[in-house]
């Protein structure tokens, strides 16, 4: 049995292999899932407590914390923010050279994701690099675009450049005593390919303590829409052939290492029965039973910012088309759970038959949710969106899929590589409209015929269930998986001599990337020390004049006190001195009364 | 020109110095009476780059040249040139003629339509054609191409009694032809108040996307709605709302233009809320709302009567 751990971006991302990990753990392995990143908007905490809780062998936990992670270097990077920044380290202190080697990383790696979208594949994917630019830091952006616009044979350079400069940056020790500590024979890594994503370092350790690794390509669009595979791992898992001449061409990946083994967290909507009639359902959400219904898919934020307008016109559209069968038909949304917010200023009472549902904020992680999400899919006459997986899942319960090219999605349609994924593999399971004419037609036809999902086998079985229409994917994934850690363990890496030698030099660049990531103009690096100093000196006068004010203050009681007791002592000896005199004369003017009296005595007896 | 990038100069040095205070104010090895004049220097540099960055905003237009601006014509030739052209289409200037150029929601002005058109205008529809399809078959769309030349327009905009319209930029045209305007869907009231008498505007329901609830026009007047529009949402204005206005317009084209009390008010109340928010509202100082005049337009009576 083998011991696996699985460094994972967010709890989010259990959800594409939480059947696979259940059936690893079933199979007597120890899978160990560390989130690197722990996320809550939409209760993914609560799937990983849940998966925590189905075997012994599945464990969950955190990887070791960084202090530059991708987040903060990007906030730091922020010139609108106005929080104030904490205390920096010394730049020459221990953590002020990991932090700086953590800058020099993560620009390295933000700098070849926007330099891949030079790549005249992505001529069209403005969106995408312009997306990637965003977070490189200023500093670098406009030479980068520079460089890359010179053609080819400059973007390979500077790629090499970087990828050389990755190879100069020190080992992150505490990730090799994470490695060392769990002592697995087979790391794997998801997503890996997200902007400037610190989870390379995983890849790097893993091969410096000779630890099998892999990547698990996690979503469709992941090998398209995100960054590079900056460091290979021993294999890349991934659901299709189509995906893997994407890990072979795009990434460089050598195509022996790539395993195909369908789309594993599909595997669900082949097995999935609706739980309710469709009057039932009907009737739950809000629509005429009596009337058939196409379902709207929502889509990301970065595919549909504005997708409210968009949808308000297409049920216009419509209404409006002068079709019988469209000008009656309900119409349900579904919004997509991470950019639901939008569809609050959405009115469906401004329309006939027309719903929303889950309404705005239900908990995607409720235990209903998935179901009623496969109700509403599979109760509908035709689904359509722009893009989005909920199309892929739509293609396997074989309901019929639209989409309409948008002025306002080009970015998200012919902007990226996997829309075309949609429209032309296996045939292509989505039928795109350039206008809403188009449009209205295709969606008639659907509504008015009962679909046998016939069209859309062939893409399902091309892109999800490439071993056949029967052959569900965790099966197959557990099985390569379980392969992978099986094979003896690589050869440990060795230091290269030259990464040693170009360390020192290298640090300059790693400070050079710690400051150019705040993207501060260049006067505040100068007026820095200077304001640096000022404010030291201050704070030096200032501890200086408390100090002085206290010694002062010291002095001040303890010359008040002594001057009370002195007076006090005074008037208290005075008093006693008043009162001893006061005695001493008393006693003389009686003693000399006495002798007086005596002296009239004796004078009037010697008379 | 100079003097702008003076005092964008200025708003870049006072907020970097703020967050280097700031900065320095976060570090606990500062005696803490240092840090804490830190952090009232700070707040002071802070209120010293917003109060520059004011300075950098440029008017998008000017209202008082606006309110005082030339009607323009067209030369002789481009008038020509666009009748021709507007009566290829089928458009007769001897019929009163309504320009449209419809908003988010092209459907929710059929009732508009059907009482423009029986009381005998000529509905022409200019502007975006990705607007959606109009349910009216009589309207004559010169949109339809996608791009109708600007002498066109401009030539339906004089020919025409009045327009009914959905962005700034047509409104503006309209303001400098001398055509009445109704301007629909506006998100707030400084972008579109209008600036001469005979224009008429009315607002978009807006949206709280946190709590779903709709905003009154009275917070459309405050500082928060302006720091985060990214939290409205905005649903089209009503069919209702739109069908009363245009028979305002109407009104108000055959018998003169009267305020109702409400809208009076709800004038006065913008005309102060943009003097008041000029200083540290970038939006109003952009659209020229804060010098005490923002038009002689009003709200439409059907929406300031509710929002007062």
């Amino acid at each position: 049995m083998s011991r696996i751990l699985f460094v994972m971006l967010h709890p989010g991302f259990v959800r594409y292999y939480d059947e696979a990990l259940e059936a690893l753990a079933a199979a007597g392995h120890d899978v160990h899932v560390a989130f690197e990143v722990n996320r809550t908007k939409l209760g993914e905490d609560v799937t990983a407590a849940r998966l925590s809780v189905v075997s012994p062998r599945l464990t969950c936990g955190t990887t070791p914390e960084r202090r530059e992670s991708v987040r903060e270097f990007l906030a730091r990077s922020d010139r609108d923010a106005t929080r104030s920044g904490g205390h920096r380290p010394s730049p020459w202190s221990r953590q002020g050279r990991e932090d700086a080697w953590e800058s020099l990383a993560t620009t390295v790696r933000l700098a070849l994701d926007y330099l891949r979208f030079f790549d005249p594949v992505f001529a069209h994917a403005d969106a995408l690099r312009e997306r990637a630019a965003k977070r490189v830091p200023r500093l670098y952006r406009r030479l980068i675009g520079l460089v890359a616009r010179g053609g080819a044979f400059a973007r390979a350079r500077l790629a090499g450049m970087l990828a050389g400069i990755e190879r100069i940056i020190p080992p992150n020790h505490a990730i090799d005593a994470f490695l060392r500590g769990h002592a697995p024979d087979l790391v794997l890594v998801t997503p890996l390919v997200e902007l400037g994503s610190q989870q390379v370092d995983y890849v790097k350790s893993a091969r410096r303590l000779g630890i099998r690794s892999a990547l698990c390509v996690a979503s469709w669009d992941n090998l398209t829409s995100k960054g590079l595979i900056r460091v290979l791992p021993d294999h890349v898992v991934v659901w299709n052939e189509a995906q893997k001449r994407e890990a072979v061409d795009l990434h460089g990946v050598p195509s022996e290492r790539v395993v195909i083994t369908g789309a594993q967290l599909f595997d669900r909507w082949f097995e999935a029965r609706p739980s309710r009639s469709r009057a039932d359902f009907c009737r739950t959400v809000g629509l005429d039973p009596d009337r058939p219904f196409v379902l709207y898919v929502g889509s990301s934020i970065f595919i549909a910012p504005e997708e409210v307008p968009f949808v308000e016109r297409w049920v216009s559209e419509l209404r409006a088309s002068g079709d019988p069968a469209l000008a009656r038909v309900g119409v349900l949304v579904r919004p997509h759970p991470a950019n639901s917010r939008q569809w609050r200023a959405f009115d469906a009472a401004e329309f006939d038959n027309v719903a929303v549902w889950p309404p705005v904020g239900t908990d995607p992680n409720a235990p209903d949710f998935r179901r009623d999400y496969f109700d509403s899919l599979h109760h509908s006459a035709g689904v359509v969106g722009v893009n989005t997986s909920a199309q892929l899942e739509a293609g396997i319960v074989g309901r019929p899929v639209f989409t309409i090219r948008a002025p306002e999605f080009a970015h998200a349609q012919e902007g990226t590589l996997h829309f075309r994924h949609l429209v032309d593999a296996g045939g292509g399971l989505v039928q795109a409209a350039a206008t809403f004419d188009e449009h209205v037609r295709q969606l008639s036809a659907a509504v008015g015929a009962v679909s046998n999902g016939a069209k859309n086998r062939e893409f399902v079985r091309s892109f999800i269930r490439p071993f056949g229409l029967d052959a569900p994917a965790v099966p197959r994934f557990v099985g390569a998986i379980e392969d992978l850690a099986r094979l003896p363990s690589p050869r440990a890496a060795r230091r290269r001599l030259w990464t040693l030698v170009l360390r020192p030099p290298a640090f300059l660049l790693a400070r050079m990337a710690w400051s150019a990531a705040e993207d501060r103009p260049l006067w505040v690096h100068g007026l820095r020390p200077v304001m640096t100093i000022v404010l030291w000196s201050w704070a030096a006068v200032y501890r200086l004049q408390e100090t002085a004010g206290r010694t002062a203050g010291r002095l001040v009681r303890w010359v008040r006190r002594d001057v009370r007791r002195l007076l006090y002592e005074t008037s208290h000896e005075m008093r006693r001195y008043r009162h001893r005199i006061g005695k001493r004369l008393t006693t003389r003017l009686r003693t000399t009364g006495v002798a007086l009296k005596r002296a009239a005595r004796s004078s009037t007896r010697l008379r | 020109m100079l003097g702008l990038q003076l005092h964008a100069g200025a708003a870049s040095f006072w907020r970097e110095y703020y967050r280097e205070l700031r900065r320095h104010a976060g570090n606990g090895r500062l005696p803490y009476g240092v840090r804490t004049t830190l952090r009232r220097a700070a707040d002071g540099a802070f209120a010293r780059s917003v109060r520059e960055e004011a300075r950098t905003v440029r008017p998008r237009w000017s209202r008082h040249a606006l309110r005082n601006a030339e009607k323009i014509q067209l030369a002789t030739e481009e008038a020509k040139t666009a009748a021709e052209m507007a009566s290829s289409v089928g458009i007769r200037v001897d019929r009163p003629i309504v320009a449209l150029e419809p908003g988010r929601r092209a459907d929710l002005l059929a009732r508009a339509l059907e009482l423009l058109a029986d009381e005998g205008y000529q509905i022409v529809r200019i502007g975006n054609p990705a607007a959606g399809r109009l349910p009216n078959r009589s309207v004559i769309d010169v949109s339809a191409s996608g791009t109708a030349p600007t002498a066109l327009i401009a030539y339906l905009l004089l020919a025409s009694k009045f327009l009914v319209c959905s962005s700034a930029d047509l409104q503006q045209q309209a303001c400098l032809t001398h055509t009445p305007s109704l301007r629909i869907d506006a998100r707030d009231p400084f972008t579109a108040f209008p600036i001469r008498p005979d224009g008429l505007f009315v607002l978009a329901a807006v949206v709280d996307l946190d709590t779903g609830r709709t905003l009154d026009a009275r917070e459309l007047l405050a500082e928060p709605y302006f720091r985060n529009t990214r939290n409205c949402g905005y649903r089209a204005t009503s069919a209702g709302d739109i069908l009363s206005a245009v028979r305002e317009m109407t009104e108000g084209l055959r018998d003169g233009w009267h305020d109702s009390d409400a809208q009076a008010r709800f004038r006065r109340e913008v005309t102060e809320a943009g003097i008041a928010l000029g200083p540290r509202v970038h939006h109003i100082v952009e659209w020229d709302a804060a010098g005490g005049f923002v038009g002689d337009g009003r709200l439409a009576r059907v929406q300031a009567e509710r929002a007062l």
